[in-house]
C-alpha cells in the first residue's frame, strides 16, 4: 500500500461527482421563504392552455460494454454535444436495486424552434463510477417547454435495474402519472434540476412487471402541478388522448 | 457581525461554491446518496435557524459543517426506520460488487468518530485545523495528532487489503 492509498481509499468511499443542488429546498427546510418572483396566471395558463407536439419518444441509446476512463461512459460512444454537466438527479432503491437518474442538456442546434431544448437522461445501477456502463441506458430527446407538451418520456430494459421509463417535464409538475394498458395509474414524483438546465423537473418510475411487453410500456404520460392541475401530457399509443 | 448572526446570502454562497463538497463529506460519513443529500439540506437549513447562534469571530463553513455533522448522525439514526429496503445486502452486492470498496469502508468505519469525521472534513472539504477544530468543537492544537492517528490507523487497516 503506498502513500497514496489513504487518499484513493477516501476517493472509493465518496467520488467526486455532481450534486444536483437546490437552495429553495434547503430555505424550505429551514421554514424560510425564498425570494423568488412570482408566477403569474398567465404564465401558468400558457403551460397548460398552449402546450403543442414536442419531439417523439426519446430514442434510448442501449449500451453493453464497459470503460476505463473517468469520463461519463456515454459520451465515449456516442457524437453527444453536452452543453451542461451530466448531473445525478436523484437515486434511490426498486425492488431491491439501487439506481440513479442522469441527465443533462444537450445542444439543440438542430431544433428550429428558439425555445426548444434537448436533454438526455439515463438510469444505471447507483455506486459504478460514470465510465461504467453496464446496466445503463441513456436516452435523448427534444423538448419544448413553451409550446409543447411539456414531457417527455425513455423507456429501457436491463437487467441491472427494474426496467424504467425516465424523462424531462415542464418545472411546473410536481408529479407525473404513467397510465397503462390495463387502467393502472403510477404517479411518481418530480426532481429537481440544476438552473443550468432551464426551467425543467425530471422523474424516473419503475415499470410494472408483466409477461407481456406491450402491457408494462405506458400508454400515456401526464405531468401534474401540485394542484393537481394537468400541467403536461403526452399520448404514447393511438388509444390514449390528453 | 450583527446580531442576527451571518447572513442569508453568506450561507446562500457556501451552498452555491461548496455544495458538492459536502455532499462528498456527507456520503463518506452515511454511505447512503439519499441520507448524504438530506443530510446536505437539513444541515444548511439547520444553519440558518440557527443563524443567530453563529459567532462572527469564528469560520461560517465550519459552522455549517457541524450543522451537516449533526444531520447526519440524526438521520443515520432514523434511517434503518424509515428505510429498511435501503439496507439490503443484496442491492450492493447486485448492483455494485466491489469487495475493496467494502474492506475500505470497514477500515474507515473502524475508526473513533472523531479521527473519521476530522480525516473527512480536511479531505473532502479542504479544511484546515482551525475549521476542523471548530467544525468538531476541540482545540486546534489536538487537529494535528487526531489527523495523524487517523491516517496511521487507516493506512495500516488498508495494508491487510488482499489485491
Amino acid at each position: 500500500m503506498n502513500a497514496r492509498s489513504v487518499t484513493d481509499a477516501l476517493d472509493r468511499l465518496a467520488p467526486a461527482q455532481q450534486f444536483a443542488d437546490d437552495w429553495t429546498d434547503v430555505l424550505a427546510r429551514a421554514g424560510v421563504e425564498a425570494k423568488q418572483p412570482s408566477r403569474s396566471g398567465w404564465r401558468t395558463r400558457r403551460w397548460v392552455l398552449a402546450a403543442a407536439i414536442v419531439a417523439a419518444i426519446i430514442v434510448p441509446v442501449a449500451t453493453a460494454t464497459i470503460a476505463a476512463t473517468n469520463d461519463w461512459w456515454f459520451f465515449r460512444d456516442h457524437r453527444l454535444q453536452p452543453i451542461t454537466e451530466p448531473v445525478v438527479i436523484k437515486t434511490g432503491v426498486w425492488d431491491g436495486k439501487r439506481w440513479q437518474l442522469v441527465a443533462f442538456r444537450t445542444s439543440d442546434d438542430r431544433y428550429a424552434d428558439p425555445n426548444a431544448k434537448e436533454y438526455c437522461v439515463g438510469v444505471q445501477p447507483y455506486a459504478s463510477p460514470p465510465s461504467a456502463s453496464t446496466g445503463g441506458a441513456l436516452g435523448c430527446g427534444g423538448f419544448i417547454a413553451s409550446r409543447g407538451r411539456g414531457i417527455n418520456l425513455a423507456l429501457s430494459q436491463s437487467t441491472e435495474v427494474p426496467h424504467w421509463a425516465a424523462g424531462p417535464v415542464v418545472d411546473s409538475a410536481a408529479e407525473v402519472a404513467l397510465s397503462f394498458r390495463n387502467g393502472d395509474v403510477l404517479r411518481v414524483p418530480t426532481y429537481t434540476a440544476p438552473e443550468s438546465f432551464g426551467p425543467v423537473r425530471f422523474y424516473a418510475a419503475p415499470l410494472p412487471k408483466a409477461a407481456d411487453p406491450a402491457a408494462e410500456r405506458p400508454v400515456k404520460v401526464v405531468g401534474i402541478d401540485k394542484d393537481g392541475v394537468v400541467v403536461a401530457c403526452s399520448p404514447l399509443d393511438s388509444s390514449a388522448r390528453c | 457581525m450583527n446580531k442576527s448572526g451571518a447572513p442569508l446570502g453568506a450561507f446562500e454562497a457556501v451552498y452555491r461554491a461548496r455544495a458538492a463538497d459536502f455532499f462528498r463529506f456527507a456520503l463518506a460519513k452515511t454511505n447512503d446518496p439519499e441520507l448524504a443529500r438530506d443530510a446536505v439540506q437539513d444541515g444548511f437549513a439547520r444553519a440558518i435557524r440557527k443563524r443567530t447562534d453563529f459567532r462572527g469571530t469564528g469560520l461560517l463553513e465550519a459552522w455549517v459543517a457541524r450543522c451537516v455533522i449533526n444531520a447526519a448522525h440524526d438521520l443515520s439514526r432514523m434511517a434503518p426506520l424509515l428505510r429498511p429496503e435501503a439496507e439490503g445486502v443484496e442491492a450492493e452486492s447486485v448492483t455494485n460488487p466491489d469487495a475493496e470498496g467494502s474492506v475500505v469502508r470497514e477500515a474507515v468505519q473502524r475508526l473513533p468518530q472523531r479521527q473519521r469525521d476530522a480525516l473527512f472534513l480536511r479531505y473532502y472539504l479542504d479544511f484546515d485545523y482551525r475549521a476542523i477544530a471548530e467544525a468538531l468543537e476541540v482545540e486546534v492544537g489536538t487537529v494535528s495528532a487526531t489527523l495523524h492517528q487517523a491516517r496511521r490507523s487507516l493506512r495500516d487497516a488498508l495494508q491487510e487489503v488482499p489485491r
